[in-house]
């Protein structure tokens, strides 16, 4: 059987990508799906440690999870419809409009 | 954890509250959609309706949990003093939104059900926030929530700001839920569950944490910093409150905060007994004294008061952390006391900046309020108290709130901290004033936006006057609640 650390790690190196992804990424888009990859990070850790610890609990987490993405997702790339229909664009750098 | 679907007696009376917000919500939907132009104008009355019946259930509550808090949902849902303390802050500061947003919008012609039931829905993520015992309660409140607030923050969609902001506030917040969601993942991995009641037990139990959970303690203050926009996470505040709604900025300025502060007041006290704590509340130490120090450092170069508002924020938030990070009892009613505060002065002078007629494109700076304390009045009577209600100049709510924290933080020992919070305020009182300068020593030109009053937005306005002045002279009501409170937050150890 694969041991439980090596899910671990995985999820580990996933949430990193998808939080490198997000700081070095300009494409509104592929911003968040870097956000969703650290997200299913979570969920795999959350699965990992559901099955080390033999309880349920941790995928009760996965599900509602999967679900609070799936909205955040709808309102997301509502979003990003509105800005592109402003500036023709979702590259974040564009958005500049205000400044300190 | 317990699996069993052990639904206690009264549970339905429990959700009472939550099930007016969300089905009021509807109905406004509903009734939008069906009859938008009879019942338009009703919208906001209807909202308003909607949130005093919220508010008269969640006081009959209270003779309900005075002697001992209750639990729901298999431990999970907990109704006590504290959280109807909360409650009532959340649904006077939505209360206070509301009237505000109707003469906004008309003026705007934005005036949607939409808007009034993502706000009631956004209440509804935030009374979960104060109440859920188990972190997954919390986490689903504070989703509901965000995503309540990424549409509002939008709401404005022909405007280029209002969606940019919106971008700004999505991308950054469902990013700071990730770092949220890692470190309750940890936490679960490390003990075994996560549910604030467990961890206590758990960690009165074996008390060396360990890196992973001093990571996971981390992670958690960073996404939730996020959320309450503490240095070095804020980022998005300043940009989110200029590009929002004027009457949304005021309301994710003030509530969500609160709601945020309660879940780690919650957390704190539950991981006190672990030997790390003393580390971790000094990290919780850094995070305050850079939110104290840059807010109000930054918010004097600003011009427009929306983002000026934004940094004091900062600050503000900075100052309740000192308290939160005593996990003091005598905290939990000092962080009631500031949250009540701070939704009336912070929605007060958001509502002031509201009620300017202009583009909505363009930043409103000071120059917009220049001369407007004598041609009206009574505008100008309002921002002027709400500035020095922030200011926290004596007399008013601001002071006894910062009072009351800073005593905790001095009672804790913390001595140097209470230092360089009074110095900071101190600071601060320099860019409030300012606005007061420019309300009655400067004269306006002819371009000078005019202040547009409705009956509402003016309700409104008087109702949070009024309450920073009682607030302000009585406040005693709210320390007569306390040690109930601190005995539902911190579980009774």
């Amino acid at each position: 059987m694969i041991p439980t650390s090596w899910f671990l790690i995985l999820g580990a190196i996933l949430f990193s990508l998808g939080v490198l992804g997000v700081l070095t990424r300009r494409n509104g888009i592929t911003i968040f799906m870097s956000i969703e990859l650290m997200v299913n990070a979570v969920n795999l850790t959350f699965i990992a440690y559901a099955r080390e610890l033999g309880s349920l609990h941790g995928l009760m987490w996965v599900f509602f999870i999967m679900a609070v993405a799936a909205a955040e997702a709808a309102v997301g790339l509502a979003i990003f419809i509105a800005l592109y229909r402003h500036r023709e664009t979702i590259d974040v750098d564009e958005a500049n409009l205000m400044h300190w | 954890m317990n699996l069993n679907p052990l639904l206690e007696p009264d549970w339905l009376k429990a959700i009472r509250p939550e099930t007016i917000l969300v089905v009021g919500g509807l109905l406004l939907i509903l009734l939008e959609a069906f009859f938008r132009d009879t019942l338009r104008r009703l919208l906001a009355p209807l909202a308003a309706v909607i949130l005093a019946a919220t508010a008269w259930v969640v006081v009959g509550m209270y003779p309900w949990v005075s002697d001992a808090p209750r639990v729901f949902f298999g431990g999970t849902y907990q109704i006590s003093v504290a959280t109807i303390v909360f409650d009532l802050t959340f649904i006077l500061a939505t209360l206070l939104v509301i009237m505000l947003s109707r003469d906004y919008l008309q003026r705007e012609n934005i005036d949607c059900g939409e808007y009034y039931a993502l706000l009631l829905w956004g209440t509804f993520g935030m009374m979960m926030m104060a109440k859920g015992l188990e972190l997954l309660v919390v986490v689903l409140g504070l989703e509901t929530l965000s995503v309540c607030i990424f549409v509002l923050v939008g709401f404005h969609r022909r405007i280029p700001i209002s969606n940019e902001a919106s971008l700004k506030y999505f991308l950054m917040g469902a990013f700071a839920t990730g770092f949220v969601l890692y470190g309750i993942a940890l936490f679960y991995g490390a003990t075994g569950s996560t549910s604030i009641p467990q961890l206590l037990v758990y960690f009165s139990q074996n008390q060396s944490a360990g890196p992973l959970l001093t990571i996971a303690f981390i992670l958690i203050m960073a996404g939730l910093g996020f959320k309450l926009a503490l240095a070095p996470f804020h980022g998005w505040a300043p940009d989110v409150y200029q590009g929002a709604p004027t009457p949304v900025a005021a309301w994710l300025s003030t509530a969500p905060k609160a709601a945020t502060l309660v879940v780690l007041l919650r957390l704190f006290a539950a991981t006190s007994p672990v030997a790390e704590q003393t580390k971790w509340m000094s990290i919780a130490a850094i995070l305050a004294v850079l939110s104290m120090i840059l807010g109000n450092f930054v918010a004097i170069a600003q011009r427009d008061l929306k983002r000026m508002l934004a940094y004091s924020g900062i600050a503000h938030v900075g100052y309740m952390m000192l308290a939160v990070r005593t996990v003091r009892e005598d905290a939990v009613a000092a962080i009631a006391l500031y949250a009540v505060t701070y939704v009336l002065m912070n929605i007060g002078a958001f509502g002031v900046i509201s009620l300017l007629q202009k583009n909505q494109n363009d930043p409103q700076t000071l120059d917009d309020v220049a001369g407007m304390g004598f041609k009206y009045p009574f505008a100008g009577i309002a921002l002027t108290v709400f500035m020095l209600s922030l200011a926290g100049i004596p007399g008013t709510a601001g002071f006894m709130s910062k009072f009351f924290v800073f005593k905790v933080v001095i009672d804790a020992g913390d001595i140097g901290l209470a230092l360089i919070g009074i110095f900071t305020s101190i600071v601060s009182v320099y860019y409030y004033l300012r606005v007061v300068y420019f309300l009655y020593m400067k004269e306006g030109d002819e371009l000078t936006p005019v202040p547009v009053r409705g009956a509402f937005a003016t309700g409104a306005l008087a109702l949070a006057i009024v309450g920073v002045f009682v607030v302000g002279l009585w406040p005693m009501p709210v320390f007569d609640l306390f040690p109930l409170a601190a005995n539902a937050i911190f579980l009774g150890h």
